[in-house]
């Protein structure tokens, strides 16, 4: 768009500076001047043909001269004229007629050459130089005639008074009659030829013809005289001749004149002059006119390209600073959200913290409600074991219930606030599936049995025995679906059956005869703290976390439950797990092996038990229970106690307690297998967070298990880590598993 | 030369004619006074007053022509064979330096052996002259140039093959070079200003006459200046006069007698002289009149060189241009006067000697 504008107006520009250069005044100034030097010329050719002229006068009227000046007057009018001719026939494209003569050349030829072919100069100045060079060319020939007559006239004129002399002596001596006539024609002649001779006169040369013709008629003379008659009539007829010659050429000499011609020609040459002066002014002065036109459109171009340019530097003044605004705006912005993200950081910092405090609080909840429980329970425990009267005994039983419901209820809140903290994990290990229905159903047997409910379970044979997952908190759906299957039933039955739904899925169905669940509360049974009716709370009792916490268990191992249910019929739980077949655990060793494992030497009856528990209660707890199980249980309460004691004496099997003041447990346990302690050593947690099991063992302990301690559980533990030949089987499971949630089906 | 004061024979005037024929003794005195007349300026000088003479012939001024580089250039030239057709003549050939100027033949050779038509004049002095050539037909010695070398009869070539000839020559070349502004072809009017800008400097001044002119008493001998006095008196010096002794004017041959005529061989052309060149009748046998310096030594004489000695030229000149009879004293003194016209070049005498 700029492009060609802007081409068109430079080519334009530069047309306009070539027409000014080329409109220079300067060849018509030049011209002029050659005009002024051909003005000049033509005026030194009329000063040389006035030398010429005054040459011819004195030649003219001297005798015995030299004619020398004469011929070189001559000559230069020749060159001049030579010269000018040379000029105006190369203009005319003819031949120059001089040969080469260079030298000749005077300046006013190549002037005159120059003015002639000028085309403004015209026919006119060369035809008037064309007069004026024949008139002088003529001239010169009457020049060169003259000399050669002029000449001649010379000889005769003296000799012919000499001849003169010499004949009238010898005329004399002729017969007195001719000698007299002779005398009158000779001296006649005489005078005649000397006046002549010097100034001509056609009188007197008429009269010296015919006194000559005269002398020529006189007859009888002698030889001698004759002859030199005859001599004096050849020179008198060449005398007269001559002169009148010399007068013809004299008088066509100074009759020649181009005076006027000159004159014209001069006024045409100034005339010319002046105006190339003055067009030579004219153009100079329009070339002025044009280059300042051009200057003018130069700048004008030029300012215009300064004033874009200045807009230009505008724009991106006014587009520098738009940036800089948005930069700092950008800025700014990126400021607010670096400000957004740290208080984001910070707030997710305080949320983990707040997390972590939450589990935290949690764990430490967990470990300071379940250590009184534990005390509560256990010691209720001793206490039904010992005498007590019947009233006694139904306050105890109370007491048991009740702690057991209190359990129930903090496992489910604590439970509960694990799976909300995100804190649950859900394993992933084999297990014998088969067996834990069994478990299951083994559970609710006595309740069912108490409620004349049948008990049914029932596993696909297609279902593998060991299964990959989580065993634990698969029972612990099971018993919740199953205890509350017992709960809702008056009569009937309740079944707990696997499905297999293919190589990767199974499906867990608890189904019983109960009261059923209306359908329109279906919707929200497995939401928390939401019972079916808020009358079941009070006829039911329970948190209304159970099928949450199933819920969210069943939705962390990648499954879901649901429920059909109808009122009066019935209800039906389906979990639906992804489990697939696994190998048999290595781990799944007998008893046997463990035993072996730990190369635990058969001993005394009396299993000797370090007992390491900070708690008063829970170590009278667990000191009663061990010693009902046939124990010698040495206990200390702190982790210090029970290094000294391990390292120093000699124990089984060591109970250690977690959390303990100055060294917990952990730290114990480590320190002693850093000692080279071998022995077993088995956890009390009352935490049942996860990563404590792990913790547990990277510590160095061989197993653990939960606070309160269930009844069977001691038994089992210290069956697998400190036989003793022949205790009885319970019917708990076998492998190490984290603690279940003990709950029994509330009676 | 000032001729200022008005011609002696004017105040001749006052002393009249002779007056009857019983007065003999008073009839030679008009005669006579005219004579003095005539002579009376030049023949006061025989007094001798040591002063620079005014005489209707002038000395050769050394520095009549400034000295031209290319004059050795044209040396060369003049000197140089190869310009001709068949490079066997060349100017030095019909004008040879140590022999007056000139080769001493009625007719000189040109190319082929061939005979020229015209009795070649001296080089000496041609540049003195008013034109070039018996029949004047160039006006100086530069253009005279094309006259021998374009002649078939004289050098017999054309301008093509001179320029071609002096283009292989590498000093040719370099020295054209040199003297006319780097040009850079040879050009003709180079080789005739060369040549011409030599041939000017062929001039022989310090002839016992020039001597005299410029006020050396002592350069002529009586005989040479009685000589002198008939010369003049004669009206030889009518025609031949100025700066070179003649060679400023044409003239008729044969003007009070038919020479042609009289001299019986046939008319050619060259006899013609200057009709050939204007084609005007009144130039039928009109020539340029020869300049009489170094005329001693430049035998023979006339366009036709039918005179072999100077005797026999001055009584012809007498006989048909004077209308006159010469004694043979004024032959005697005449010659005598001719003969101390010859001038010197190269420090010798013309005609006698080296000089190239």
């Amino acid at each position: 768009m700029m492009g060609v504008r802007h081409l068109l107006t430079v080519f334009l520009w530069i047309m306009g500076l070539v027409g000014a250069l080329l409109l220079s005044g300067e060849p018509l100034q030049q011209r002029a001047d050659r005009v002024a030097v051909a003005i000049d010329e033509v005026r030194a050719l009329q000063f040389a043909e006035v030398r010429l002229d005054g040459a011819l006068r004195e030649a003219q009227h001297s005798i015995g001269a030299s004619y020398d000046e004469l011929t070189r007057q001559a000559l230069t009018i020749t060159a001049a004229v030579n010269g000018g001719r040379d000029a105006i026939a190369a203009i005319r494209g003819g031949e120059p007629t001089s040969m080469d003569a260079e030298a000749d050349r005077t300046p006013l030829s190549h002037n005159m050459g120059d003015v002639a072919s000028d085309p403004q100069v015209g026919e006119t100045p060369s035809s008037l130089f064309d007069t004026i060079a024949e008139t002088v060319e003529g001239k010169r020939k009457q020049v060169e005639g003259f000399k050669s007559e002029h000449a001649i006239l010379q000889n005769s004129v003296t000799y012919v008074p000499t001849l003169i002399g010499e004949i009238l002596p010898e005329a004399e001596q002729e017969p007195p009659e001719r000698a007299a006539r002779l005398d009158g024609l000779l001296r006649g002649l005489w005078q005649d030829t000397l006046i002549f001779g010097l100034r001509g006169g056609e009188a007197r040369g008429r009269s010296i013809e015919a006194r000559a013709t005269e002398l020529g008629q006189v007859e009888g003379l002698q030889p001698s005289l004759a002859e030199k008659i005859g001599g004096l009539r050849r020179h008198l007829e060449v005398l007269v001749s001559s002169r009148r010659e010399v007068d013809r050429r004299l008088e066509a000499y100074f009759g020649a004149t181009e005076g006027e011609t000159y004159a014209q020609l001069q006024g045409q040459l100034s005339e010319l002059r002046k105006n190339a002066v003055k067009d030579a002014q004219l153009r100079d002065n329009l070339r002025l006119v044009l280059i300042g036109l051009l200057i003018l459109l130069a700048v004008q171009g030029l300012w215009g390209m300064r004033r874009r340019a200045l807009r230009l530097e505008e724009g991106l003044e006014a587009r520098t600073l738009a940036l800089e605004a948005a930069n700092a705006e950008l800025e700014a912005e990126v400021e607010a959200r670096r400000r957004t993200e740290n208080e984001l950081a910070e707030a997710l910092k305080k949320s983990r913290a707040a997390t972590q405090a939450k589990a935290d609080f949690l764990a430490n909840m967990s470990h300071e409600i379940r250590t009184p429980m534990n005390g509560v329970v256990g010691m209720t425990t001793l206490l039904l074991d010992t005498r007590l009267d019947d009233e006694q005994m139904q306050y105890v039983s109370s007491i048991e219930r009740s702690g057991t419901a209190l359990l129930t209820v903090i496992n489910d809140i604590l439970d509960f606030s694990k799976i909300e903290a995100g804190r649950m994990d859900i394993e992933s290990r084999p297990f014998d599936v088969h067996q834990v229905v069994q478990d299951v159903a083994g559970v609710l047997l006595p309740a069912a049995q108490g409620k004349e409910i049948r008990i049914e379970s029932r596993v696909d044979e297609r279902v593998p025995q060991w299964v990959l997952g989580d065993a634990v908190r698969l029972r612990q759906i099971l018993l919740n679906l199953a205890g509350n299957a017992v709960k809702f039933t008056r009569e009937g039955k309740v079944a707990v059956e696997v499905i297999w739904r293919g190589e990767d899925m199974l499906e867990f169905v608890v189904a019983d005869t109960g009261i059923g669940i209306p359908a329109e509360k279906l919707r929200y049974i497995f939401d928390a703290f939401s019972q079916a009716d808020s009358s079941t709370t009070r006829k039911f009792g329970g948190t209304g976390l159970g099928l949450a916490i199933c819920r969210r268990l069943a939705e962390l191992m990648r499954g879901e439950i649901r429920v059909e249910s109808q009122v009066g019929r019935g209800s039906r739980f389906r979990v639906s797990l992804p489990m697939g077949a696994a190998d048999a655990p290595v781990e799944a060793k007998t008893d046997d092996d463990k035993a072996n494992d730990r190369l635990i030497e058969p001993v005394t009856d009396q299993i000797r038990v370090l007992l390491a528990e900070d708690n008063v209660i829970n170590q009278r707890v667990a000191t009663r229970l061990l010693e009902k199980l046939g124990c010698d249980v040495h206990s200390v309460d702190d982790g210090t106690g029970a290094v000294e004691q391990a390292l120093g004496k000699d124990y089984d099997i060591i109970f250690m307690d977690c959390q303990m003041p100055r060294m917990d447990g952990y730290a114990a346990t480590r320190t002693l297998r850093a000692q080279g302690y071998e022995k077993p050593i088995v956890a009390m947690t009352a935490n049942a967070m996860p990563g404590d099991r792990e913790r547990c063992l990277e510590a160095g302990m061989d197993d653990y298990i939960p606070k309160p301690i269930p009844r069977g559980v001691l038994e089992r533990v210290l069956r697998t880590w400190a036989p003793v030949s022949g205790e009885g089987a319970s019917d708990e499971a076998r492998p190490p598993e984290p603690p279940a949630t003990a709950s029994r089906p509330g009676a | 030369m000032p001729v200022g004061a008005r011609p002696p024979h004017l105040e001749a005037r006052a002393s009249g004619p002779p007056r009857g024929g019983a007065s003999r003794g008073r009839r030679w005195i008009a005669p006579l006074a005219v004579l003095l007349c005539l002579g009376a300026a030049p023949v006061s000088a025989e007094i001798g007053d040591g002063a620079r003479r005014s005489e209707p012939i002038t000395p050769i001024a050394p520095a009549l022509f400034p000295p031209k580089p290319q004059a050795e250039l044209g040396r060369r030239l003049f000197n140089d064979t190869g310009l001709s057709g068949d490079g066997s003549v060349s100017c030095a050939s019909c004008h040879p330096l140590a022999k007056g100027g000139m080769d001493g033949r009625a007719r000189s050779v040109g190319v082929g052996g061939q005979l020229g038509v015209i009795n070649a004049p001296t080089v000496f002095n041609s540049a003195l002259q008013f034109a070039q050539f018996w029949d004047a037909r160039a006006s100086d010695v530069r253009a005279q140039v094309d006259g021998p070398l374009l002649d078939p009869r004289e050098m017999g070539t054309d301008w093509k093959r001179v320029i071609a000839y002096l283009e292989s020559d590498e000093r040719y070349r370099a020295a054209f070079k040199e003297h006319y502004d780097g040009a850079r072809r040879i050009e003709p009017r180079h080789v005739r200003d060369a040549i011409g800008s030599f041939v000017e400097t062929l001039v022989t001044p310090g002839s016992p006459f020039d001597r005299w002119l410029q006020g050396d008493d002592d350069a002529l001998s009586a005989e040479q200046l009685a000589g002198y006095g008939r010369f003049k008196s004669l009206g030889c010096v009518a025609c031949h006069q100025g700066v070179a002794v003649g060679g400023n004017m044409l003239q008729r041959f044969g003007i009070l007698g038919d020479y042609f005529a009289d001299r019986g061989t046939p008319i050619e052309k060259a006899d013609m002289g200057r009709f050939n060149v204007t084609r005007d009748e009144a130039d039928r046998h009109r020539f340029k009149v020869p300049s009489l310096r170094n005329v001693a030594v430049t035998a023979p004489y006339f366009h036709d060189g039918s005179a072999a000695t100077l005797e026999d030229a001055v009584r012809v000149m007498i006989k048909y241009q004077l209308g006159r009879r010469a004694t043979d004293d004024d032959i005697r003194l005449l010659v005598a006067f001719l003969e101390s016209l010859t001038g010197e070049w190269g420090g010798q005498p013309v005609g006698g000697g080296e000089g190239r």
